[in-house]
């Protein structure tokens, strides 16, 4: 257990390897990084702060060793919109987006579950016809879209709700439920196939046919089995969850990371740009750990072959 | 994964490749159809409603944005870009993604280990994230949006084509092509993509949807084509900022993206439920 927990932390460095050299190549590589980061009203001296700082003099392989060097002291430089280090930049905005995508995922998981199950038990049936046509009709739904009928609705139209910002209860309730609208209908549809193909299991028949209740045997044979699909499914899904958090805080101007990026590539703001993605990454991969842990304390057998 | 059917297959293909088909006509044929040109100002008539309001203007049925300009033309040349950019990075990542997964496929060993993995390491990745990424290092244009979404997506088909390959790898046929001296490229061409090729069609025409939303998420955040460009992702950040005076500008632009959406994933399934009964492009 602890092992398996030890060697999959000693991939983390190289997932995170792997993004510092997509990073580097897609900002470093394709094109004159002086061209890319200083607009058209640049200075010399700005040219040459670049210079520097990025050590562009150097031979691209020293480079790389000069970024990575950089990056393991959380040294992305200083922030050029705003004062301070973009690593502290970041961090200070890390809160407020992790507070949205845990909202968001967990009423993801809530609703999107009960709907799967719903459709399962009634299968064929008015609530599963419903219920699947909706989750259908959902993964065509652009997230950006959705959100500004929300505020439309609820925040203009009824005022019940603040159309953006960042602050009480009442603030997280539309970006929430944006951000679980684009996660919810793969979720309901992954639980609907898991519960439905459990059900010609064998344990269930002999379950059903011994006389136990069908609310019995789903609650003690079905969904025990039921939660390791929709986790494996989950570990897929929390880059979609961030990615819909870049959007989210967006279209609510929600003080996270994912607007800081899009606002600091307005801005031109490199550093905070490679710290933001660092962050974003980094999350990714410690969820899909917490994930991976989480299936192996439910079914041993997975990683024991 | 069954899905009930609520209507059949052939209404699918019908009714989606309809749809489709209105869009790309209308895209091709953008000066021809368009009320009015797209860019054109009229600053007396600014932020008026369509034909549903007595305070339209006449000639503007889908009523008129911010610099008076007519949103119906502005969305009929929008859907240019939102199709070329979905159909060229379909094509672009279905071929770099087919050619992985079938050497991948076919060579075995470390081959398909370093291949794969990547797959795996770049799904794990998202893809938005990749594309803010490039489009911010490149620029938005509409060759830089179709290489950035082309190659945030390579893996979906590497992954399917991949798995059809290991299975017809075993083969006799394949086999007997081997034997008789068949390169890679040879059995590639004469029959591993004659045999994925169904699968393929579903996979990209269920691709180019995504790629559509990806496109006009990109433009929405403010990294596609710059403004004043007429693209559906534009209108929509421009519409976001007016919702309370003008929210007509957002919703028909929204709509215009869902129904497009919706048409090619219903054209799709309809072919999936055709040529690919058994799910193997999931």
């Amino acid at each position: 257990m602890a092992g398996y927990i030890l060697r999959r932390l000693a991939f983390l460095p190289l997932t995170l390897l792997i993004v510092a050299l997509a990073t580097f190549i897609v900002l470093r590589l394709t094109g004159n990084p002086v061209d890319i980061f200083l607009d058209i009203n640049r200075t010399p001296e700005q040219v040459t702060a670049l210079t520097q700082r990025l050590h562009l003099d150097q031979p691209l392989p020293v480079q790389f060793l000069i970024f990575l060097r950089d990056l393991l002291h959380g040294d992305f430089g200083e922030s050029l919109q705003f004062s301070g280090s973009a690593a502290g930049v970041v961090w200070d905005r890390l809160g407020a987006t992790l507070q949205l995508a845990g909202a968001g995922l967990a009423l993801a998981l809530i609703l999107g579950i009960a709907g799967g199950i719903a459709c399962a038990v009634w299968r064929d049936r008015a609530v599963d016809a419903a219920i699947s046509s909706i989750a259908v009709a959902g993964q065509s739904m652009p997230s950006f879209w959705l959100g500004i009928l929300l505020i439309e609705f609820f925040a203009l139209q009824l005022h019940w709700l603040p159309t953006s910002g960042y602050g009480d209860l009442r603030h997280l309730v539309l970006p929430a439920v944006t951000l679980a609208a684009i996660l919810m209908p793969n979720f309901t549809l992954i639980t609907r196939t898991a519960v439905i193909e459990l059900m010609s299991e064998q344990f269930v028949v002999t379950g059903r046919s011994k006389g136990l209740s069908r609310a019995r045997v789903l609650a003690t044979h079905i969904l025990p089995n039921a939660v390791n699909p929709v986790l494996s499914f989950l570990g897929i899904q929390i880059g979609t969850l961030m990615a819909g958090s870049i959007v989210t805080e967006t279209i609510y101007a929600w003080p996270g990371v994912g607007r800081l990026l899009i606002n600091s590539i307005g801005h031109r703001d490199v550093p905070v740009v490679e710290a933001s993605v660092f962050a974003i990454a980094i999350i990714i991969a410690l969820s899909n750990l917490v994930v991976d842990v989480l299936q192996m304390l439910i079914d041993p057998r997975i990683h024991r072959g | 994964m069954r899905q009930r059917r609520l209507f059949g297959k052939r209404f699918k293909i019908i009714f989606g490749g309809g749809i489709v088909l209105v869009a790309v006509l209308g895209a091709i044929f953008a000066p021809l159809i368009a009320p009015w040109d797209p860019y054109q100002q009229d600053l007396l008539a600014r932020l008026k409603p369509g034909f549903w309001s007595p305070r339209a203007v006449a000639g503007h049925w889908l009523g008129t944005d911010n610099y008076g300009r007519d949103l119906l033309s502005r969305l009929i040349y929008g859907s240019r870009l939102s199709i070329l950019v979905g159909v060229a990075s379909m094509l672009l990542s279905a071929v770099v993604g087919s050619v992985a997964g079938v050497i991948a496929g076919l060579r075995g060993g470390a081959t398909e280990q370093a291949i794969m993995r990547f797959a795996d390491a770049q799904m794990a990745f998202p893809d938005i994230l990749l594309a803010i990424m490039m489009v911010a290092a490149l620029g938005g244009n509409a060759l830089n949006l179709i290489l950035v979404l082309g190659i945030s997506r390579w893996m979906v088909y590497a992954r399917v084509v991949f798995g059809l390959t290991r299975s017809l790898r075993e083969r006799p046929f394949v086999e007997a092509a081997k034997l008789y001296g068949g390169g890679d490229f040879y059995i590639m061409r004469q029959h591993i993509l004659p045999q994925v090729m169904p699968v393929l069609t579903v996979v990209a025409t269920l691709q180019v949807a995504q790629m559509i939303l990806q496109e006009t998420a990109l433009s929405f955040l403010g990294l596609g084509l710059p403004p004043p460009a007429a693209t559906w992702g534009n209108i929509l950040a421009e519409g976001n900022t007016r919702l309370f005076v003008a929210p007509w500008i957002a919703n028909s632009a929204g709509l215009a993206i869902i129904v497009l959406v919706w048409g090619v994933n219903m054209l799709g399934n309809g072919l999936r439920e055709q040529y690919d009964p058994h799910g193997l492009g999931r």
